[in-house]
């Protein structure tokens, strides 16, 4: 049984159709990137299979349709790193990590034995252990981006969807949570994951799919999809592609010559 | 001493305060009682005057002033924690400026003085309206900002009526009714208030408190919270219908008390870990402190000149928030 299965979704946000007859499946296990140019509707996707955008389609999370599942029942299934990385109140980093696990409980109770374990465990990941007594709106930029991850993680659903995590992490946190992402695939949790740095999608996902201009135009193995050819009609940008010991490695270096023309804002 | 026991710490403190300064209201008035005759007359049976002073005077007063400091405090911690807004206070949906608005109609025609319970119920009416108002601008979609807006709105017409109601009103007198009924204020106030005030506030209180979990998730933002099965629907229909039914009971029986639902949930704050969940119980406990000795003070300090609580708290309450904004400048960088 796959995890999420989405079939024929259409997402119109106002006038303008930003998802357009998306089909995907994902089974456990899986690191899916998820690339295209901005306003593909990356994160519309993301917010459509968490019942959080209006949509026409079918939207399957794990064995029921998403949403006909209370916000709960999802819950449990699905985690989810928005965009914004939002912090309001200065609450201790241990207290924001510990939210993963607030649901369906009390606020009075204390967490459960196995509830502390999953937070401790989720620290230790993304090594914000050493943060644990901090104010969390007074953490730097990417401190704060690994302890939101940890948060997501301590949800400890079978299902990750992360909307652009790399971002803002110096090269070894991106890396490490890359690493991380890889690591919960193997144990058979799914990832979902927005990405912008086309390096670390090729190297660490086992599956790339390509959003552009709301409908998937590609799907498959890094090797397969992320070709020349491809990367100039999506992005407009020529890559550099070897195989190292360590896998694929796909740089962009510059902008294609057509494309850059056609492009109004010309980037 | 972990974090836990810190909070049970807090809440046991202000407890022990409330209750404190609960006995010292009962005992602070114009008639001179002795400690231990003036806890007799509260539980007498007999009619004397000691007992009439306590039970009919004194005991409701000091119960208003403690439920609604405690309504002040727990709906400004609920709304911070739900608009994720340290400006948040319990006026902002307009429920207490159309609960004054109902009070001074009934002043107005006539109606307060045609009926003894004909004010509060009328200011109630004022506030059951601008929730429904409220709740019909922001539509479904239950944005924050749309809240925050059609509250304005409310709070302006209502205000606008008001002022309204004392250009046209018929004689000076009725016009300084008016004025000296929005200051806010716990003289005279019986048992019969507290009987039509408190349940309506005791089912406020009750949804408010089932925020507690949500408000904490919220701190990740709305889309997070939603993700991790928090319903913004149900959340804000127990924000707003909380408030209104708090609030609006309060309103209706002392007037707009200005202050406390802002400064209370900031002092706090910091001593809850900037949790919203513990904020809450902290916060109304808070509440009831700082009203119940405010409406010591206005007894204490000026017992002829019938000094009004609500503006003892903006008194209180005004310079303390500049000292809030002269430190919160000083950690910005």
């Amino acid at each position: 049984m796959s995890l999420l299965a989405v079939r024929d979704l259409s997402v119109d946000l106002g006038k303008r159709a930003v998802l357009n007859g998306i089909d995907l499946t994902v089974e456990p296990g899986e690191c899916v990137g998820l690339i295209g140019p901005n306003g593909a509707g990356k994160s519309t996707f993301l917010k459509a299979i968490l019942g959080q955008a209006p949509g026409a389609g079918d939207i399957r999370l794990g064995d029921a349709e998403s949403r006909s599942m209370s916000a709960l029942e999802r819950a449990r299934i699905a985690a989810y790193l928005p965009q914004e990385r939002e912090v309001h109140w200065p609450v201790s980093v241990e207290v924001l990590v510990g939210l993963g696990r607030a649901f369906g409980r009390s606020a009075v109770a204390a967490p459960s034995a196995k509830d502390q374990a999953l937070i401790e465990a989720a620290m230790e990941r993304m090594a914000v252990t050493a943060l644990r007594h901090r104010r969390a709106t007074e953490l730097s930029g990417g401190e704060r981006a690994r302890v939101l991850i940890a948060r997501a993680l301590a949800q400890d659903t079978p299902l990750l969807l992360a909307d652009e995590p790399t971002a803002g992490l110096d090269p070894s946190h991106q890396i490490a949570l890359m690493a991380t992402f890889s690591d919960l695939a193997r144990e058979g949790r799914s990832v979902v994951a927005c990405l912008h740095e086309i390096s670390l999608a090729a190297r660490w996902c086992d599956r790339i799919v390509v959003l552009n201009e709301g409908r998937i135009v590609a799907d498959g193995p890094p090797a397969t999809v992320l070709t020349d050819e491809l990367m100039r009609t999506v992005y407009g940008v020529e890559i550099h592609r070897a195989d190292s010991a360590q896998g694929l490695v796909v740089l962009p270096t510059a902008l294609s010559e057509t494309e850059a023309n056609d492009r109004p804002d010309g980037a | 001493m972990s974090e836990r026991t810190r909070f049970h710490l807090l809440i046991g403190v202000l407890a022990l305060v409330v209750l404190l300064l609960f006995g010292l209201s009962l005992l602070t008035g114009p008639a001179a009682t002795g400690f231990f005759d003036a806890f007799a007359g509260l539980f007498s049976d007999d009619r004397g005057p000691l007992a009439l002073i306590m039970q009919e005077i004194r005991l409701p007063r000091a119960i208003l002033a403690a439920a609604i400091g405690a309504t002040l405090g727990l709906s400004g911690a609920a709304l911070q924690g739900y608009l994720r807004n340290p400006l948040a206070e319990p006026g902002l949906l307009g429920i207490s400026a159309s609960a004054s608005l109902g009070a001074v109609l009934a002043l107005y025609t006539g109606f307060a003085a045609a009926f003894p319970l004909g004010l509060p119920l009328a200011a109630l009416a004022g506030a059951v309206v601008a929730v429904l108002i409220v709740q019909a601008l922001a539509g479904l979609s239950g944005n924050v900002l749309t809240i925050i807006l059609a509250g304005v709105a409310v709070s302006s017409f209502a205000g606008a009526m008001t002022s309204l109601a004392l250009n046209l009103s018929p004689n000076p007198f009725a016009a300084l009714e008016i004025v000296f009924w929005m200051l806010g204020s716990l003289n005279d106030r019986s048992m019969t208030h507290v009987w039509l005030s408190l349940p309506v506030m005791i089912v406020g209180w009750a949804m408010l408190a089932a925020l507690a979990r949500p408000l904490d998730v919220l701190t990740l933002g709305e889309q997070a919270a939603q993700s991790m099965g928090v319903d913004m629907g149900r959340v804000r229909f127990l924000a707003v219908f909380g408030t209104a039914a708090s609030v609006g009971a309060a309103t209706a029986v002392a007037g707009a008390i200005g202050f406390v639902g802002l400064i209370v949930p900031h002092v706090l704050r910091p001593l809850v870990g900037a949790r919203p969940s513990r904020l809450l119980p902290a916060s109304a406990l808070g509440g009831a402190a700082l009203l119940l000795a405010a409406d010591i003070a206005v007894r204490i300090v000026a017992p002829a000149r019938d000094l009004k609580i609500g503006v003892v708290t903006a008194l209180i309450g005004a310079p303390f928030f500049l000292w809030l904004v002269f430190r919160y400048r000083r950690t910005l960088v």
